[in-house]
């Protein structure tokens, strides 16, 4: 099964960046290429939810209903039938809220965000964690990021719309757009919530 | 295998195997490498033509040599790429890109010029209106692409502000820049004089949606390298909602020639309505008009352009444009254009 291997990818991936190497003692991101590699996974999660004492990881095999949805609300379809979604818990384990880590790409390549939301599947935060292209690095920062928050799977988000673009990156900001109402989509459907305006 | 390397080789596996990405506009062909492009397909309905122009197909490659190095390239086919029927085929740029830092990235090759601000951002598919602004033909003349090597970056003052550069010393014009800064396109291959010309352009962002520029192209461009041309162009943009307005001012001294100063301006608003619509999701239709002037010393021109279009896709719009001129009046009348990034 193709979402079974990419769940043990995933997490072997994760205990690689994790486990393996002290967070203390990883290299910044001067040191790796601040260009373009801005975030490690579990330095967003933490971030995003900086009360949260632990993370929950679990593999949200998507309902095929799931795929005509998307292309319905505007959403291309993904290759993969599972993504991980990590439950972020505080101390007496009670959730917090959810978080997804997303690529789509800008004009050129990919870029690697992650998205949070609070148990209304209201957006918390967006973060970019890698961002591949020349031009237009400045959509990681929050003077842009910080127009997701409190938005949810029935707001636009899109430009010319409820999201100011950034002259030049016009590509990367559709990109990021698109990959945040999938990543809302995902979410309403694995816990069968749809807000309503 | 470094520490480093296995961090983000490590980052990459999480990466690649969550939401798998899907998209028209590039397509992963291998590791490194994607591809993609944009084409647009017009015609015209005036006194002058009414005929369709197979105008641009511009399949684009980036690579990235490594996380670092990047090489970026696209090639033009115009009007079907056939010269003997008028088309041509060429190099639009074709870049290696070498950042040193966010602030500083070394760049080689054939460059987008960074003169105004259509010459950077002139893709058919992101544009509303099918013609490019006078001013960006015949002062700036788009696409403009020099052989050269200089430095771009970005950098952030405060946490609201942004601001971005681009230097790089170029080929610069050749002697028919004297006549027709169109035809006065220098070579990729060889500098007609010893001078170099060097290009720049300073832009900054006070705010989200707001952006001002201020770009130069400054150098000899006659064989014997005796005579100097300088551009000075300014721009500024502001997009809210489904509002946006923007401008370009563009003034050329052409030391030498016989219409020594040339100048043009436009202005251009547009409105996003009606989201949704025809069963396509993702579909918005815009309202635009631009006032464009160009003023080349021996004549002038003026040019309104209403416009309204449909993207049943962002990446892909339907374009009907109605031109009305000041002086040629044969050219007044209809564009219907399509356009998509692929």
């Amino acid at each position: 099964m193709i979402w079974c291997r990419t769940g043990l990818l995933l997490l072997a991936a994760i205990a690689s960046a994790t486990a393996a190497e002290p967070p203390a003692e990883q290299p910044t991101g001067e040191e790796i290429g601040s260009v373009q590699v801005f975030l490690y996974p579990d330095e967003a999660r933490m971030q995003a939810f900086a009360q949260a004492a632990s993370f929950d990881t679990i593999m949200f095999a998507a309902p095929i209903h799931l795929q005509d949805e998307l292309v319905e609300r505007g959403v291309r379809s993904f290759a993969d039938d599972s993504v991980a979604v990590y439950i972020a818990r505080d101390s007496t384990a009670a959730p917090l809220g959810y978080a997804i880590i997303g690529e789509e790409i800008g004009k050129y390549r990919t870029i690697t965000f992650l998205v949070a939301v609070d148990l209304q599947l209201q957006i918390s935060s967006v973060a970019i964690l890698v961002y591949r292209e020349s031009r237009g690095g400045e959509v990681r920062r929050q003077r842009f990021l910080r127009q997701y928050r409190g938005k949810d799977g029935a707001d636009p988000i899109r430009i010319n719309r409820d999201i100011i673009n950034i002259t030049g990156a016009t590509l990367s900001v559709r990109a990021l757009n698109a990959g945040v109402r999938k990543s809302l989509l995902l979410l309403e459907s694995m816990l069968d919530k749809r807000p309503r305006h | 295998m470094t520490r480093s390397a296995i961090i983000v080789v490590a980052i990459l596996g999480v990466t690649s195997a969550v939401l798998a990405a899907e998209h028209p506009v590039a397509q992963k062909t291998t590791g490194a490498t994607a591809v993609g492009g944009y084409i647009d397909h017009e015609l015209f309905w005036n006194d002058n033509a009414k005929t369709f122009d197979q105008h641009r197909f511009v399949p684009f490659i980036f690579s990235e040599v490594s996380d670092r190095i990047h090489v970026a390239a696209e090639i033009e086919f115009e009007h079907g790429g056939n010269v003997d029927g008028g088309g041509g085929i060429k190099l639009e740029f074709a870049t290696l890109d070498i950042a040193f830092h966010e602030a500083a990235s070394l760049r080689g090759g054939v460059i987008l010029s960074p003169l105004g601000r259509f010459n950077l951002i002139h893709d058919s598919p992101l544009n509303d209106l099918t013609n490019r602004p006078l001013m960006a033909r015949e002062i700036v003349p788009t696409t403009l692409s020099e052989s050269g090597m200089g430095l771009f970056g970005t950098l952030y003052p405060s946490a609201g502000t942004v601001v971005g550069y681009e230097v790089y010393m170029v080929n610069g014009f050749n002697e028919a820049a004297a006549t027709c800064l169109r035809s006065g396109r220098g070579s990729q291959k060889y500098d007609n004089n010893e001078e170099k010309s060097f290009v720049g352009r300073l832009n900054y962002s006070p705010s989200l949606g707001l952006d001002l520029g201020g770009s130069f192209h400054v150098g000899a461009y006659d064989d014997a390298g005796d005579h100097t041309m300088s551009i000075l162009a300014a721009d500024g943009s502001f997009n809210r909602g489904p509002f946006e307005v923007r401008g370009e001012y563009a003034s050329a001294s052409i030391d030498g020639a016989v219409e020594d100063a040339r100048s043009g301006y436009y202005a251009q608003g547009g409105y996003h309505f009606l989201p949704g619509v025809l069963s396509f999701a993702n579909s918005i239709l815009t309202a635009t008009v631009r006032f464009d002037h160009i003023d080349l010393g021996a004549s002038e021109e003026t040019r309104t352009t209403l416009g309204l279009n449909f993207r049943p896709e962002e990446e892909t719009v339907i374009k009907l444009d109605y031109e009305i001129y000041d002086q040629n009046d044969d050219s007044n009348g209809l564009i219907l254009s399509l356009a998509s990034y692929f």
